[in-house]
């Protein structure tokens, strides 16, 4: 399987475009510009050809969802790490397992704010595995990429082509 | 010696660009985005075109029915360097091309329609 489609989604301002842009261009993004309608990130992992969705989490954009996610082997379900946003998190998830067979992954994003829950806490509310994330912390790149990795490598064994 | 389908389709993205010599690049993906084969210049990164194209049909057909125009036939970008097109290429496959700023579009849709009818009986 050389070419894989990953797809990070999640509300708005989560960091989704963050994360996609620390894998694929190591650089952090500082202030939010929301995404319209879909962007795209590259990144080669071993012999993968990544190409990582950038969903738009606003809500007037959410109908383009369903479409976009076809294919997909991997689904970055992002959160901020706040409770109302990882409940609203869980909502979104639980509505995405009876739409697709990908690997789900949750990520609790934003665990540098005072106030963040722990990922092990997002982890038993989300119900999928679940990683803590600083997207704006440039040496959390390394910790990314292994989570990507590690994912690819589940999908590949237990999602069929 | 028989081709495979990916060599195939180079193939028929070869004649294309042979036919109409305007056409710069093109590139062949699976409805869900993925890299099928593509005949480009090195320094286009194959897999986001993939992707992008995949998602301009989409919202093309989005459009369509919000306007209600039927269905999607093609998408039609213009840049001040030159055109992209998206066509679809049977359920499966969406085809992309672009072309120079002097390029006739009459000629790249008939020869590009063509190819993607091939390319439809293929996948
Ligand atoms: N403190 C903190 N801020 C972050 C972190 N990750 C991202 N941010 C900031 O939060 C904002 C999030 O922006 P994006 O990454 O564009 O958010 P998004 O999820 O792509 O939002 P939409 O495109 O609207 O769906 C930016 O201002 C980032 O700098 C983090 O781990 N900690
Ligand atoms: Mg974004």
């Amino acid at each position: 399987m050389k070419y894989v489609k990953v797809v990070f989604l999640g509300l708005p301002s989560v960091g989704k475009t963050s994360i996609i842009t620390l894998l694929s261009e190591n650089r952090v993004v500082k202030s939010y510009d929301p995404t319209v309608g879909v962007d795209f990130g590259s990144l080669s992992i071993g012999e993968c050809e990544v190409c990582m969705w950038d969903f738009a989490g606003q809500d007037r954009f959410r109908f383009l969802w369903d479409d976009f996610v076809r294919g997909a082997k991997v689904i970055f379900a992002v959160s901020d790490s706040t409770p109302k946003n990882v409940l609203q998190t869980k909502k979104i998830i639980d509505e995405l397992k009876e739409k697709t067979d990908a690997l789900i992954i949750g990520i609790a994003n934003k665990q540098d704010l005072p106030g963040a829950m722990k990922p092990n806490q997002v982890e038993s509310i989300l119900g999928v595995p679940t990683y803590g994330m600083v997207a704006i912390d440039p040496r959390k790149r390394v910790k990314m990429y292994s989570i990507l990795r590690q994912a690819l490598e589940e999908a590949v064994l237990t999602v069929s082509n | 010696m028989l081709l495979g389908k990916n060599e195939e389709i180079e193939n028929i993205l070869r004649k294309l660009q042979e036919d109409a010599p305007q056409i710069e690049g093109a590139a062949v993906v699976s409805v869900e985005g993925l890299p099928i084969a593509a005949s480009l210049p090195p320094e286009i990164d194959d897999v986001r075109l993939a992707a992008i194209t995949a998602a301009i049909l989409s919202l093309g057909e989005r459009a369509v029915q919000e306007f209600e125009k039927g269905l999607v036939d093609e998408v039609y970008v213009k840049g001040s360097g030159g055109y992209i097109l998206v066509m679809g290429a049977g359920p499966n496959a969406v085809i992309t091309v672009s072309a120079s700023k002097d390029a006739n579009l009459g000629v790249v849709r008939l020869y590009m329609k063509r190819a993607a009818e091939k390319i439809s009986e293929l996948i």
